[in-house]
C-alpha cells in the first residue's frame, strides 16, 4: 500500500512564469494599442506562448525525474485569503495530471497561435485578437496549474470571458454577438451550480481543517476526503453542473455549436482543444471527491454517453463544415465524460490529449478550406478541393482517420480505452458500451461524409470563388503538418497492454488517481486488505479480460472502417446501398437531426419565450411602465428637477473631493487610534 | 426611566423652562407667521426677540452654581451649559436684528427663518447640556438641520441653495461617522449615558482601544461642526454662499456649540485616554490654525476670508482643548491634571469663544448691513474708501478686524493672551510659539481690510449704503469688544468659576 499523497513539497517558482508569460504578452499587445507592427504583435504573442510551452516542458521533465510517489511541484506566490481559519493561497502546483494538460494547452496553443498569424493576417483586429488569445492561454493555465479550487475557478471564469470575447470577435455581425451572449448565459447557469458546489464543499470542509491548511487546496481536500463523504453526492453533482456548461454536455451543450461564429483558430483552440475540456479536467482533478459518490459517477457516465450519441447523430446531417466539427466536439467531450463517469480518469485525459491533436487539426484544416473558399462554410457548395489544397487534404484525412479510430492513429488508442472501460469500469456495462460503440461508427460516418463533400468530386462553387481557391500560406500549413504527425503518433504513448505495450500514459497518471480510489475504498468501509484483494482481483480480471478486450477492439475497428466506407459510398457515388440508406434515413429522421432535435426551439419555447413574456407583460408593462415609470421616474423627475438645478451647482467634483479628503482624514484618525489605543 | 413621568417633571420644570420656552416659541412664531401673513415680517422678529428674552429670564430665575440632572440624565444643566446658553441666545438676538434689517433691504429669506433660528438655538442648548450620547445626537441634529435650511433658505439665490445643500451633504457624512463612533462607544460602555461611559473607562484598561477608536470617530463629527482640518472643506463654500447674517450665526453660535460638546466630551474621556488623544489633538490644532491662516491670505472675498479665519480660530481654540488635557502636569502613569492649568485653559477657552463671537458677529453684521437687495457686500476691493462714505460702519469693521488679529486693546488680544498663557503654563511652549507665529501671520489679511477702507479712495461701484439698525447693533458689539478688551477680568473670573465646578 502506498501513501495517497506525498507531503514532500518541492518549491518550483518556474510554474508562475508558465502562467504569467502569456499575461505579459497580452499586456504588451493590449496596452500598446495599435502602435505595434503586425510582425511584432505576432512575435510577442507566439513567443509568450512558445516560451510558456518550453517552461512547461522543463517543469514536466523535472517532474518526470522525481520518483513516481513524490511527483509534485508547488509554487506558492502569496497568501490570498487569510481570515481566521479560512486560508487560501495564491499559488500553482504541478503534478502528472496537470503537467499533461499544461503541455497540451501550451503546445497546441502555440501551434494555433502560429496558424493565426496567417489566418488573421488581413483582419483589422489583428492585435486585439492576439491579445485575447494570449489572455485566454493565461486564464487556461491558471485553471490548470491553480493550486486550489478557487484558483481553478478564477481561471474557469477567465477562459469563459475570453471565450465570449472571441466568439463575438467580429461583433459587427449581430449573429456573432448573439452567439457570444448565448455562450455567456448558458455558462452562467453552469457556473451557478459550480459555485454552489464550491460553497458547499468549503462549508463541509472548513470545520475539519488543521492549522495552516489551505481550505480549497487540492492536496488538503484530498487528505480530508473522508469528511467530504456525507456531502459528496451533492457537491459532485453541483460541480458537474458547472462541467456540463463548460464542457458542453446535456443539457447545456447548446452554446458550443453557435460558438463557431468566432474565428476558426478560436474554434480550434478554445472550443475544441482546450477550454471545453476544462470540465473534464476539473472532474479528474476532483476525482477523490467523485469516486466517493457512485451515484454522481453514474450520472456523469450517463450524461456523457447520451451527449456523445445525441451530438453524433446531429453531426451526420449538418451542412456547415464547422457545425459538423462542433457537434463532433460535443460528442467527443461526451466520450471523455463517460470515461470519467466509469472511473477511467486516465482514459478521459488520454482522450483529451489525442482529441486536442486531431480536433485542432480538423478545425484548422476546415479553416484552411474556408480561407480558400473565400469564407464559404457550406459543404454543399464545396467539393473537389483535394487537388487544389493538397496539404490541407492529406492532413485533414489523417485527422479524420484519427477521430474515426483507425489503427494505429491516436484516436484508436484513446477511444478504444474508453470503450473498454465503459464496458469493464466501475458502473460500466453493456449498455454504456453499446452507446459508445454506436457513436464510434457514427463518428466515422459523418467524418467521411464531411471529407467527401468537401474534397471529393467536382467543385460546386461559383466561378468567382473557384478562381480564388489556393493553398494556405506556410504559417497555416506548418501547424497542420505538425498536428497531423501528432494525430498519427500521439496515441502511441498509451499503447495498451493487450497489444503488447504497457500504456505508459496511464502509468504516468496513476499516482494522481490511485489516491482517490484508495480514499473511496477506505470510506466505503473496506479495509486495506479488502482493497488489496480487490486490486488483485481486478488485476487477475484484467489478464483474463485481455482476450475480450482484444476482440472488442477488433470489433470497434471494423465498425469504424464500416462507418467510413458507408460514408464514402453514400456521398460519393450512386449505388444501390446508398440509395437504400438515403431512402430510409431521408425522411423525418433526417429533418429531426438537421434541426438538431429542435432543442434550441424547445428551449426557446420553454424558457426564453416565457421569460420574455414575463419580462414584457409583468416586468415591463406592470412593474416598469406602471410602478417605475409612473411612480418613481415621473415622481422623481419632479424631485430631480428641483434638486438637479441645485446639484448642478455643487461643482460636483468639489463635493466629491470634500468627501474624499474627509474620508482620508477619518482614515488617518482610525489608523492612528487603532495603533495607539 | 421614571424621570420621564409627570411628577418628576415638576421638580425639573424651572431648569427645563429655558428649553421649553425656546421650543414653544419656535412653534409659536411659525403659527403666527401662518396666521398673519403680512409683507413685512417685523412682528416675527419682534416675537423671536421676546422668546429669546424670556428664555434668558427663565434661565436667570432657575439660578446658578448648581448641577441639575434633567430627564433621567439626558441633560445635565451646569454653569458651563448656562454660559453657553447665554452665548447662543446672545448670538441669536443679534442674528435676529441683522436678519430683520436684511429683510427690510430686500433680502429674500423664507419666513421660516425665525422659527428655524429658534430651533437651532434649542438644539445648541440641548447639545451644551447633554449628558447622554442620545441627547448629544439629538441636539446636534436639531441644530444642524435648522442651520442647513438657514444657510440654503434664500429664495431664488443659487449660491445660498448650493451652500445649504453642500452643508447638508457633508453634514450627513459627518453624522454617519459620529453615529458609528457612538455605536462603538455604546458597545464599549454598555450604556449611552456619560456616567456609564465614565464608569466603563474607569473600570480598567480592557477594551480601551475600542473606546479610543469610538471617541476618535465622535471627534470627527464634532470636528466637522467646528471646522477642524481636515473636515473643514465645506466651510468656505458655505460661509460664502449663505447670507451674511446666517454666516455670522454659524461662525459664532454653531462653532461655540461644537466646542461646548467637544470640550465636554474630551473632559469625559481624558482621564483615561489623554495619552492616546493628546498627540492627535496637538497635530490637529497646529494644522488647523496654519491651514486656515495660510489660505486666508489669498482670499479676495471678505466672507471667504472670514471663513478661513474662522478655521484658523478653530485651531487656536483646539489649542485650548489640548491644554485642558495636556499630560504635562500629571504623574506619568496616572492622568492627574493640574487643576490650575485646567482652570486656566478652560476659562481661556470660554473667554475666547465669547470674544470671538463678539468680533465675528460685528464683522458679519457690518457686511450684512452693506449688502442690499440680496447681493452680498463681499468684494474686498469695493470696500475702498468706506471710511469716508460710511464712517461708523467702517469703524466697527475696523475694530472687529483688529480684534480678530489680536491687537490690544481689543478683546481678541485678551482672548489670545489668556489662551497662550494657559498653554505656556502647561509647559507647551513650542505650541504657544506656533500659535503666536500664526496670529502674527493673520495680521496681514485682517489689516488689508483696514488699508482698503481707510487708505484707498472711494471708487465707482463701491459699497456706499449701510443699514442703520444693523450698523448700530454692530456698533454695540464693537463697544463690547473694546470694553472686554480693557476690562476682561470680571468675565474671565466668571469663566474660571465655571471651570472650578468641573471635576478634573
Amino acid at each position: 500500500m502506498h501513501s495517497p499523497v506525498s507531503e514532500s513539497v518541492i518549491q518550483e517558482s518556474l510554474l508562475r512564469w508558465i502562467v504569467l508569460l502569456p499575461l505579459l504578452g497580452a499586456a504588451i499587445n493590449g496596452l500598446l494599442n495599435r502602435r505595434l507592427p503586425k510582425a511584432a504583435v505576432g512575435a510577442i504573442a507566439c513567443g509568450a506562448v512558445g516560451l510558456s510551452f518550453v517552461l512547461s516542458l522543463t517543469a514536466f521533465l523535472r517532474l518526470a525525474a522525481l520518483p513516481a510517489e513524490s511527483r509534485l511541484l508547488v509554487d506558492t506566490v502569496a497568501r490570498w485569503i487569510g481570515f481566521g481559519p479560512l486560508r487560501v493561497d495564491m499559488g500553482f502546483a504541478m503534478d502528472p495530471l496537470n503537467a499533461v494538460m499544461a503541455l497540451i494547452v501550451t503546445g497546441v496553443g502555440f501551434l494555433i497561435h502560429v496558424y493565426s498569424l496567417g489566418y488573421m493576417s488581413h483582419d483589422k483586429g489583428f492585435q486585439r485578437f492576439f491579445t485575447y488569445l494570449n489572455l485566454f492561454i493565461f486564464a487556461m493555465m491558471t485553471l490548470i496549474l491553480g493550486e486550489n479550487l478557487l484558483m481553478l475557478f478564477v481561471g474557469w471564469e477567465g477562459v469563459g470571458l475570453c471565450s465570449y470575447l472571441l466568439i463575438s470577435f467580429w461583433f459587427n455581425e449581430e449573429a456573432n454577438a448573439i452567439a457570444g451572449k448565448k455562450a455567456f448565459v448558458v455558462n452562467r447557469i453552469g457556473d451557478f451550480g459550480f459555485l454552489l458546489g464550491v460553497f458547499l464543499l468549503g462549508a463541509t470542509l472548513l470545520p475539519h481543517l488543521g492549522a495552516g491548511e489551505g481550505l480549497f487546496s487540492f492536496r488538503v481536500m484530498q487528505r480530508h476526503a473522508d469528511v467530504l463523504a456525507p456531502a459528496a453526492t451533492a457537491i459532485a453533482l453541483l460541480l458537474f453542473v458547472g462541467a456540463t456548461g463548460k464542457s458542453a454536455q446535456i443539457p447545456l451543450y447548446i452554446w458550443l455549436p453557435d460558438a463557431m461564429a468566432g474565428p476558426t483558430p478560436v474554434s480550434a483552440l478554445i472550443h475544441a482543444a482546450t477550454m471545453v475540456t476544462a470540465g473534464v479536467y476539473m472532474i479528474c482533478r476532483m476525482n477523490f471527491l467523485f469516486v466517493l459518490s457512485p451515484a454522481a459517477m453514474h450520472v456523469v457516465a450517463i450524461v456523457g454517453a447520451a451527449t456523445a450519441l445525441l451530438a453524433a447523430t446531429i453531426a451526420m446531417t449538418q451542412n456547415d463544415i464547422k457545425k459538423v466539427l462542433a457537434y463532433s466536439t460535443v460528442s467527443q467531450l461526451g466520450y471523455m465524460m463517460l470515461a470519467c463517469g466509469v472511473g477511467a480518469f486516465a482514459a478521459g485525459i488520454f482522450h483529451v490529449m489525442t482529441h486536442a491533436f486531431f480536433k485542432a487539426l480538423l478545425f484548422l484544416g476546415s479553416g484552411s478550406v474556408i480561407h480558400a473558399m473565400s469564407g464559404e462554410q457550406d459543404m454543399r457548395v464545396m467539393g473537389g478541393l483535394w487537388k487544389k489544397l493538397p496539404i490541407t487534404f492529406w492532413t485533414f484525412l489523417a485527422g479524420t482517420f484519427a477521430i474515426a479510430g483507425v489503427f494505429p492513429l491516436a484516436g484508436f488508442f484513446s477511444k478504444d480505452e474508453i470503450l473498454w472501460k465503459a464496458f469493464s469500469g466501475q458502473g460500466g456495462g453493456v449498455g454504456l458500451y453499446a452507446v459508445a460503440f454506436l457513436v464510434a461508427g457514427l463518428t466515422a460516418f459523418y467524418m467521411m461524409r464531411l471529407v467527401v463533400l468537401t474534397f471529393h468530386g467536382q467543385n460546386r462553387a461559383g466561378a468567382e470563388v473557384r478562381h480564388h481557391i489556393h493553398e494556405s500560406p506556410l504559417t497555416m500549413t506548418l501547424p497542420l503538418v505538425v498536428l497531423a504527425v501528432l494525430s498519427v503518433v500521439g496515441g502511441w504513448i498509451g499503447w495498451p497492454a493487450f497489444l503488447g505495450g504497457s500504456n505508459r500514459f496511464e502509468q504516468w497518471l496513476e499516482p494522481v488517481f490511485a489516491g482517490g480510489h484508495h480514499v473511496a475504498a477506505a470510506v466505503a468501509g473496506h479495509g486495506g486488505e479488502a482493497l488489496a484483494e480487490g486490486a488483485a482481483a481486478a488485476h487477475g480480471a484484467a489478464h483474463e479480460g485481455m482476450g475480450l478486450e482484444r476482440a472488442l477492439a477488433g470489433a470497434s475497428l471494423t465498425w469504424g472502417l464500416l462507418g467510413l466506407s458507408l460514408g464514402y459510398l453514400v456521398y460519393s457515388r450512386r449505388t444501390k446501398v446508398a440509395d437504400t440508406v438515403r431512402g430510409i434515413a431521408g425522411g423525418w429522421p433526417y429533418r429531426v437531426l438537421l434541426n438538431k432535435y429542435y432543442v434550441d426551439e424547445a428551449y426557446d419555447g420553454a424558457f426564453i419565450r416565457p421569460g420574455f413574456r414575463l419580462s414584457k407583460t409583468v416586468l415591463w408593462k406592470t412593474v416598469d411602465a406602471g410602478v417605475i415609470d409612473g411612480l418613481l421616474v415621473n415622481g422623481s423627475a419632479l424631485v430631480v428637477a428641483v434638486f438637479g438645478s441645485l446639484l448642478r451647482l455643487l461643482q460636483n467634483g468639489l463635493v466629491r473631493f470634500y468627501a474624499w479628503s474627509f474620508t482620508v482624514g477619518v482614515a488617518v484618525f482610525v489608523v492612528y487610534l487603532s495603533l495607539k489605543g | 426611566m421614571n424621570g420621564f413621568l409627570a411628577p418628576a417633571i415638576g421638580d425639573q420644570l424651572d431648569a427645563l423652562l429655558p428649553f421649553l420656552i425656546v421650543a414653544g416659541g419656535g412653534l409659536l412664531v411659525m403659527l403666527v407667521d401662518a396666521l398673519f401673513r403680512t409683507k413685512r415680517k417685523d412682528h416675527l422678529s419682534l416675537l423671536t426677540l421676546i422668546v429669546l428674552l424670556l428664555s434668558v429670564l427663565a434661565q436667570l430665575r432657575s439660578g446658578f452654581g448648581d448641577e441639575r440632572v434633567l430627564l433621567s440624565g439626558m441633560l445635565t444643566v451646569t454653569d458651563f451649559s448656562r454660559f453657553f446658553d447665554f452665548l447662543f441666545v446672545g448670538c441669536a438676538v443679534l442674528t435676529t436684528v441683522f436678519a430683520g434689517s436684511a429683510f427690510d433691504r430686500g433680502g429674500r429669506q423664507r419666513p421660516e427663518f425665525f422659527p428655524l433660528l429658534l430651533f437651532a438655538v434649542l438644539g445648541m442648548m440641548v447639545l451644551a447640556s447633554a449628558s447622554d450620547l442620545l441627547s448629544v445626537f439629538l441636539g446636534l441634529e436639531t441644530m444642524s438641520l435648522a442651520v442647513y435650511v438657514l444657510a440654503g433658505g434664500v429664495r431664488g439665490d443659487v449660491r445660498s441653495s448650493e451652500a445649504g445643500f453642500k452643508y447638508l451633504l457633508m453634514g450627513s457624512f459627518a453624522s454617519a461617522f459620529l453615529l458609528m463612533g457612538m455605536a462603538l462607544l455604546y458597545g464599549f460602555a454598555g450604556g449611552t449615558a456619560f456616567s456609564d461611559i465614565g464608569r466603563a473607562l474607569a473600570a480598567g484598561p480592557g477594551e480601551r482601544g475600542l473606546a479610543a477608536l469610538a471617541g476618535g470617530l465622535i471627534l470627527v463629527g464634532f470636528g466637522f461642526k467646528v471646522a477642524m482640518v481636515p473636515f473643514h472643506m465645506w466651510t468656505p463654500d458655505v460661509y460664502d454662499g449663505a447670507p451674511a447674517y446666517v454666516t455670522g450665526f454659524m461662525a459664532t453660535a454653531v462653532k461655540a456649540a461644537g466646542f461646548a460638546i467637544l470640550t465636554r466630551f474630551v473632559l469625559l474621556m481624558q482621564p483615561h485616554l489623554a495619552f492616546t488623544w493628546y498627540p492627535l489633538l496637538v497635530g490637529l490644532a497646529v494644522v488647523t490654525m496654519s491651514v486656515g491662516n495660510l489660505v486666508a491670505l489669498a482670499q479676495n472675498g471678505i466672507k471667504r476670508m472670514l471663513a478661513w479665519s474662522s478655521i484658523a480660530h478653530a485651531g487656536y481654540l483646539l489649542l485650548g482643548v489640548v491644554t485642558l488635557i495636556s499630560p504635562a502636569h500629571g504623574n506619568s502613569g496616572q492622568m492627574m491634571l493640574g487643576r490650575e492649568v485646567g482652570e486656566a485653559a478652560g476659562s481661556a477657552l470660554l473667554f475666547y469663544l465669547l470674544g470671538y463671537s463678539l468680533m465675528n458677529l460685528a464683522a458679519f453684521g457690518v457686511i450684512g448691513a452693506l449688502s442690499k437687495g440680496g447681493r452680498e457686500a463681499d468684494e474686498i476691493e469695493r470696500y475702498a474708501g468706506l471710511s469716508r462714505r460710511k464712517p461708523l460702519a467702517a469703524a466697527v469693521l475696523a475694530i472687529a478686524m483688529l480684534s480678530l488679529a489680536g491687537i490690544p486693546p481689543m478683546v481678541g488680544f485678551m482672548s489670545k493672551f489668556y489662551l497662550f498663557s494657559a498653554v505656556v503654563r502647561a509647559g507647551l511652549v513650542p505650541l504657544a510659539i506656533i500659535g503666536v507665529i500664526n496670529s502674527l501671520l493673520s495680521v496681514y489679511y485682517y489689516l488689508r481690510i483696514l488699508v482698503v477702507m481707510y487708505m484707498k479712495k472711494p471708487e465707482e461701484g463701491g459699497y456706499d449704503d449701510a443699514d442703520t439698525v444693523a450698523v448700530s447693533a454692530a456698533a454695540v458689539l464693537a463697544g463690547l469688544i473694546l470694553l472686554l478688551g480693557v476690562m476682561p477680568e470680571g468675565v474671565h473670573r466668571a469663566a474660571q468659576e465655571i471651570f472650578r465646578q468641573i471635576t478634573f
